[in-house]
């Protein structure tokens, strides 16, 4: 439906803001048109109603308006100022200062398990290189695999009973010369353990038999 | 008396002029004037025997017509009163109870209908008709275009037609 151009001038006749001869002119053109009739007196009513109670319709006390949708990130950007990006900062990074410099301080100590036997920590293990199995004669050392985390090494060997107990930093260790000489044909074992900086025994290697065949 | 040239229903003419020769009257006396129906009924039926009487020959449309006689009956009205209100001080009379009250629950459900609106309708109602800014005055406050602000007062008068279920 084509639009009255009268129309544009309601809220200016309502408002009082055509001159006299205007305000005649629209007035007399709704009287001819009901449509803009309609309007006019919907428009005015509506006015009104501001006018009047304004004050209680826009009071944001008891208003029911709405608040605005707002997301989590806008609300965080609307507070954090560039003032308050730089304070915020600031005071991280000293709670940062703070945490480093007491916690460890606090820090309690994780629980000291005691090794006995050939108990070993879950997830270390000590392998033995040499001697294993038979040998034709007195070995001259012992062998076996680094264990990263450890510090030093503890070397026992044993027959019936044990004969020989030392500990080294090193990986191998000569077996003396005077223990060497004592060494007959038969059965022996032996067994490396290691220990952290600290003294913790970090893990143990089986009990490896060797057999001197002469 | 010469028979009217123009064949008009006036049953149908009251229906139709009775509420713009109101607003028209009520605009220019005030809505508290307890005279203002009288001054209505006195203009209809003063067209009406002038449409009966001849004088009225078609020659504006029927609504120029009244408007013109509406015109004149509020300059006479102002006039004898300004006249009367020199020599006795007037009594202003309580209007009808009972429209009031029907007025009043009316501008209640407005009043209640617009606080629902959406903000960025009720803002232009508030700056606009409370505030009475200009509608450029207004498309700058709103950082928008001062036709999308006659938009919006548009559009926020067809929301609260149908809110009000009219």
């Amino acid at each position: 439906m084509k639009k009255c151009p009268y129309e544009e001038k309601i809220d200016l006749y309502l408002r009082r803001k055509l001159s006299e001869t205007e305000s005649a002119q629209f007035e007399e053109h709704y009287f001819n048109c009901p449509p803009c009739f309609q309007k006019t007196s919907e428009r005015n009513e509506l006015i009104e109603v501001i006018q009047r109670r304004g004050a209680f319709i826009f009071d944001p006390a008891s208003s029911r308006r709405p608040e605005p949708r707002i997301s989590l990130g806008e609300k965080v950007a609307a507070f954090l100022t560039p003032r308050r990006w730089v304070a915020a900062s600031v005071t991280a990074a000293l709670l940062l200062v703070v945490a480093l410099a007491v916690v460890p301080r606090f820090k309690s100590h994780g629980p000291h398990f005691v090794f006995t036997g050939d108990e070993t920590v879950r997830g270390e293990s000590l392998a033995v290189l040499s001697p294993r199995g038979n040998v034709k004669a007195v070995p001259d050392s012992f062998e076996w695999k680094a264990l990263n985390s450890a510090a030093e090494y503890q070397v026992t060997l044993s027959g019936l009973e044990t004969l020989w107990t030392t500990t080294t930093q090193e990986t191998k260790i000569a077996l003396p010369e005077d223990l060497k000489n004592k060494l007959k044909a038969g059965s022996y074992t032996w067994q490396v353990k290691a220990y952290s900086a600290q003294g913790t025994l970090l893990a143990a290697s089986p009990k490896v038999q060797f057999k001197i065949l002469n | 008396m010469r028979e009217s040239p123009v064949k008009i229903d006036l049953e149908q003419l009251i229906i139709q002029y009775k509420p713009v020769v109101s607003f028209k009257v009520k605009k220019a006396l005030g809505g508290g004037n307890p005279e203002w129906e009288d001054i209505v009924n006195e203009i209809l039926m003063q067209a009406i025997e002038k449409i009966k009487s001849g004088e009225f020959r078609g020659e504006s449309s029927v609504g120029t017509f009244i408007y013109t006689i509406t015109s004149r009956r509020i300059v006479d009205y102002i006039r004898q009163k300004t006249r009367v209100l020199k020599e006795i001080p007037e009594v202003q009379a309580l209007p009808d109870p009972h429209d009031q009250v029907e007025r009043d629950e009316r501008a209640e459900q407005l009043a209640q209908a617009i606080r629902k609106l959406k903000p960025k309708f009720r803002d232009v109602l508030y700056l606009y008709y409370y505030k009475e800014l200009s509608r450029e005055e207004v498309a700058r406050e709103m950082g928008i275009s001062p036709a999308r602000v006659s938009e919006r007062v548009n559009y926020a008068q067809k929301l609260l037609k149908k809110m009000l279920g009219k």
